[in-house]
């Protein structure tokens, strides 16, 4: 479920079919520069309702879920 | 008390700074600096030009349309974080430098937004039968500048912008806001002389990550507001008008709002970041451009260093 939302918040948010996002993806390879990555964890931190500090330690889509998971 | 603008100006320098240009001194690139913030260039004053010059000349253009002289104008109130004297204020310098013999004249410091609590203070002033009020944004903003940070340093630029207004009904809803920066989010030291009469650099600093947050969530939040007050849609409003701080910022907040970019005007290109300049200058190009249709609805929105932060609904 985490999973789910955070891959189509990442696709509204760059575009790209939901289906090229995996748990393995790198937010480099989706090509997410520092701002996309700011305005990602905006949407998730208002989805999930959480506070997400130091997001430029998340490298990857797992990365993000497994935070979400610790936090939530 | 409600207002009408009576007339706009502004003034660019015209020495420019490109991303290129930027190149040769940083580790940067024009590819790099427009991607994150869609600057391609920004202005700098040269040749010892002041914030006073700059307002002097926005001013008269403003003054010329709205059909008055400086003997009309019954006070001056500009917004500036960078005045080159601790005294007197911008707006005192102004009066002098347009020879008006007596004006209520003062300067206000809201950063990013202070224009916009200019305006606001200036509309307590004009009442029916006063004098119109001369309003300024203006900022050197280039003497601010950490050149070793290039994170930083490819933000902002110089530029001033003016309105003359006078008491109407052409303003539907005006708020500011002030919250404390508890994180030092913005910020420029101050007087660069300490008390030992060693000098230390003042620059503009900022956190960036924090900084584009806090604007693109306070900018959807006061419209937000501001839409409900007046109970208008985003579809009654023609056009909205940040702040122009950076590209992505005014576009997240289009999004976030589900507005088309359409309907936000953007010259950051040109222009880059000039603080309590950027509102007036990008209002008076698109007066210029007539792009502002009479009864047309503006939503402008500031928001900035403080924290700051403000929002009016404006009818053309």
């Amino acid at each position: 479920m985490i999973y789910e939302k955070i891959a189509e918040i990442i696709s509204d948010k760059m575009d790209i079919d939901v289906d090229d996002i995996t748990m393995d993806s790198t937010f480099e390879s989706l090509e997410i520069d520092s701002l996309d990555m700011v305005e990602i964890v905006m949407d998730i931190e208002e989805a999930f309702e959480v506070s997400v500090e130091d997001a430029e330690n998340l490298k990857s889509v797992a990365d993000l879920v497994k935070y979400i998971e610790d936090n939530k | 008390m409600s207002i009408r603008i009576m007339g706009t100006g502004s003034y660019l320098p015209e020495k420019v700074m490109t991303n290129e240009d930027f190149e040769k001194i940083i580790d940067t690139s024009d590819e790099w600096i427009t991607k994150r913030t869609g600057i391609k260039r920004r202005h700098y004053v040269e040749n010892g030009m002041w914030n006073k010059d700059m307002c002097v000349i926005a001013a008269n253009i403003a003054m010329k349309e709205a059909g008055v002289t400086k003997d009309d104008i019954g006070g001056i109130i500009v917004a500036s974080v960078t005045n080159e004297m601790g005294v007197p204020s911008v707006a005192s310098q102004i009066e002098r430098e347009l020879g008006i013999p007596e004006a209520v004249c003062f300067d206000v410091n809201s950063a990013c937004t202070g224009f916009m609590f200019a305006l606001k203070a200036a509309s307590g002033f004009v009442k029916p039968g006063s004098k119109p009020f001369l309003v300024c944004g203006s900022e050197t903003l280039s003497r601010f500048m950490n050149m070793e940070d290039r994170a930083s340093c490819i933000l902002f630029g110089d530029g001033a912008g003016a309105v003359v207004i006078e008491s109407g009904d052409n303003m539907k809803y005006f708020e500011v806001y002030s919250k404390p920066d508890t994180e030092g989010l913005i910020t420029i030291n101050g007087m660069n002389t300490l008390k030992d009469g060693a000098v230390q650099p003042s620059y503009a600093a900022l956190k960036g990550r924090e900084v584009y947050v806090f604007a693109t969530r306070e900018a959807e939040r006061v419209i937000r507001l501001a839409l409900e007050e007046t109970g208008k849609t985003p579809d009654e409003i023609d056009w909205f008008l940040m702040h122009q701080s950076n590209y992505r910022i005014t576009k997240t907040i289009a999004q976030r709002l589900d507005v088309s970019m359409d309907k936000f005007y953007s010259n950051i290109d040109d222009t880059s970041n000039t603080s309590a300049a950027s509102i007036p200058i990008a209002l008076d190009q698109m007066n210029k451009k007539g792009m502002l249709k009479k009864g047309d609805t503006l939503v402008v929105a500031g928001f900035g260093g403080g924290l700051s932060s403000g929002c009016a609904v404006y009818e053309w």
